[in-house]
């Protein structure tokens, strides 16, 4: 069920993946090809990937490691939920219907790019959205003065 | 990396070397209300919806679409349950109420 795309590409996609969350994306991605239920094993998938993203990011020492952290996580977010969709086939439960109540437009273009384009998009979309996001409700955001 | 991402990289790296440890704490916090409303709240009540109507709901969906004429069951189960997904936490509340399904078995709505 993973995407023969994932597979090779998995390496470039992921060039330096924080461990915990690769550890757990991989037994994900395992489970996936044999496991009948895949609501099932996504929803526990999902419980244990925000909790493993919460401890990563406590334990990150600088605001670039979390800001890697972060890139990661969206990154194993879209392609654990792809092969979701594409194996339940609901209508309700489309990339496009997922994220059409979503605040942040620029996830909802972006989840809705295919597996091929998604890689080079989420750079720039944690760059240009996310931090911005981030640095405002940390209260980061405003000019140092001299 | 090309000559502007390299200084912009450097200025960054810089201006990060300022950050304080509560400026850090700060922004953990702020990343990871950020993963929590952003991704996961979005996702967690709808693949629970659907995890609950892929198993301890699943006769109850069945009956109610053998219940339905002229129907193809597949048809009439598909229907249902994408009106069930749009439901708002009230509708949802008062389906769960005529199913006889307890707050203690599918927790809080």
């Amino acid at each position: 069920m993973t995407s023969e795309f994932l597979k090779k590409q998995y390496n470039n996609i992921f060039s330096d993946p924080n461990n915990t969350l690769h550890n757990s994306f991989n037994i994900f991605t395992k489970k996936l090809d044999t496991e009948k239920n895949v609501a099932s094993l996504y929803q526990r998938y999902l419980k244990s990937n925000q909790v493993n993203v919460k401890n990563e990011i406590n334990k990150a020492e600088s605001i670039d490691s979390v800001n890697n952290i972060l890139t990661d996580e969206v990154k194993y977010f879209y392609y654990s939920l792809l092969p979701i969709v594409n194996e339940l086939q609901n209508d309700e439960f489309t990339m496009e219907e997922i994220f059409s109540r979503s605040r942040d437009k620029t996830l909802k273009t972006l989840m809705s790019y295919p597996e091929d384009q998604f890689a080079n998009a989420v750079s720039e979309y944690v760059g240009q959205s996310v931090i911005p996001q981030i640095k405002k409700q940390a209260g980061l955001d405003k000019p140092v003065e001299s | 990396m090309n000559t502007v991402e390299r200084v912009k990289y450097n200025v960054y790296k810089i201006l990060e070397a300022d950050t304080t440890e509560v400026d850090l704490i700060a922004y953990k916090k702020a990343a990871i209300t950020w993963t929590n409303q952003t991704l996961f709240d979005l996702l967690k009540t709808k693949i629970q919806l659907l995890n609950q109507l892929g198993s301890d709901t699943s006769d109850v969906v069945d009956n109610l679409s053998n219940q339905m004429e002229g129907s193809d069951n597949n048809d009439a189960k598909k229907m249902i349950i994408n009106k069930i997904m749009n439901m708002d936490k009230t509708e949802l509340q008062n389906l769960a109420n005529s199913l006889g399904l307890t707050e203690e078995k599918i927790g809080k709505l």
